[in-house]
């Protein structure tokens, strides 16, 4: 008694006895102190287009110093990354990268943005955080790729050095988080909200998964709740699903699905609606009011950008995000 | 290409060897201090 403590970064809120690791694997209770495992030692280390995040809206063209630690705070059975996700740090190949050296060699290779991404950053929020800190103080602007399950606090405080975040919102039902994912819907939600009071450019997506998550009923109504409480301006990407992990036996996901789902969100009010991990028009940019293609992209490839100074170059336009 | 000079190269591969472990032979990460994490109590500490 008297060295157990609780972690209060994620709604999880694990109650730690004396050595004991919490769920996401990667933070320990040693003689009533927590710690991290995974501080200075990212496990995937890459330079990659900023749309791979994704995000569409965001310095296009640019390219992101990706980094991620072991660790998880869901456990989600469709995982892609699951072999670094699922795993103790001490089963993953880690490099020895603290924070200094991320924003140096971020720099050193023309990177405008570092993105904390793959696995899922909250785990290591204070690699995170000790880097965003220092990317600030040399231009070098900060995204994270999250699932948003962290409670409000932390994610206030990570907000200040935050640029933009991309949020994983699986599914819009309890049953979906408490069943495939292990964990809630709602402080994800509570999430997005805190994020778009923050000030913080959020794009969000969502792997619409056959049989699972791809009725269009809730797709209908988690678009209705992102037009009304984070605004029509908030772009979607619906991801195909390929089978990972767990769910091995489900099939990869029609595109006539996707194109649905991307349906029901503009009828929705949805301004700007995506579909990703699939070759299609539904890839591109287009001005929402004289419909012109504005960034065509190929994959993670920009082929051209026609927004000038944030607007359409054919109707003047304002188009929502950041663009230099 | 000598016996001698066979030997000698052999000799000095096996010298040079011995400071290429001190190079890159060194642990990574070991002896780092943990970093102590943000966001958690004590329980017996009130909220």
């Amino acid at each position: 008694m008297g060295k157990k403590v609780q972690c209060e970064l994620c709604p999880t809120e694990c109650v730690l006895e004396d050595f004991q690791v919490g769920g996401c694997r990667v933070r320990i209770n040693k003689g009533g102190v927590l710690y991290s495992l995974v501080y200075g030692k990212p496990c995937s280390v890459a330079i990659d287009p900023i749309e791979k995040k994704p995000f569409f809206h965001f310095l296009p063209a640019t390219t992101a110093f990706s980094i991620a630690t072991a660790g998880c705070v869901l456990g989600c059975k469709f995982c892609q990354n699951w072999q670094i996700s699922q795993a103790k740090p001490e089963e993953t190949d880690y490099y020895n990268l603290p924070p200094d050296d991320v924003v140096r060699q971020a720099m050193f290779y023309g990177c405008r943005t570092i993105t904390y991404t793959y696995t899922e950053p909250t785990v290591f929020y204070e690699y995170m955080y000790d880097t965003a800190q220092i990317a600030r103080k040399f231009n070098v602007k900060n995204t994270m790729h999250s699932c948003g399950y962290i409670k409000e606090k932390p994610l206030r405080e990570l907000s200040k050095y935050l640029d933009a975040a991309d949020i994983d919102l699986k599914a819009f039902t309890e049953d979906f988080y408490s069943r495939i994912c292990g964990g809630r819907l709602r402080p994800v939600l509570d999430a997005l909200l805190v994020l778009k009071d923050e000030g913080v450019w959020l794009e969000i997506t969502n792997l619409v998964i056959s049989t699972l998550n791809d009725k269009m009923d809730e797709i209908k109504e988690m678009c209705k709740w992102i037009v009304k409480n984070l605004g029509p301006n908030v772009p979607l990407h619906f991801s195909r699903f390929f089978p990972h992990y767990k769910l091995n036996n489900l099939p990869p996901t029609p595109f006539e699905t996707l194109r649905d789902a991307r349906n029901v969100a503009m009828d929705a009010g949805l301004k700007y609606v995506y579909i990703g991990n699939i070759r299609s028009d539904a890839e591109n940019t287009c001005c929402p009011k004289c419909k012109n293609i504005l960034i065509e992209r190929i994959g993670y490839f920009v082929k051209q950008n026609n927004i000038s100074e944030g607007r359409c170059r054919f109707c003047s336009t304002k188009i929502a995000g950041i663009w230099s | 290409m000598t016996r001698r000079d066979f030997l000698g190269f052999f000799l000095l591969g096996g010298f040079l060897s011995l400071f290429r472990k001190k190079i890159t032979g060194k642990k990574i990460n070991s002896g780092k201090k943990q970093k102590e994490a943000m966001f958690w109590r004590r329980t017996d500490e009130s909220k």
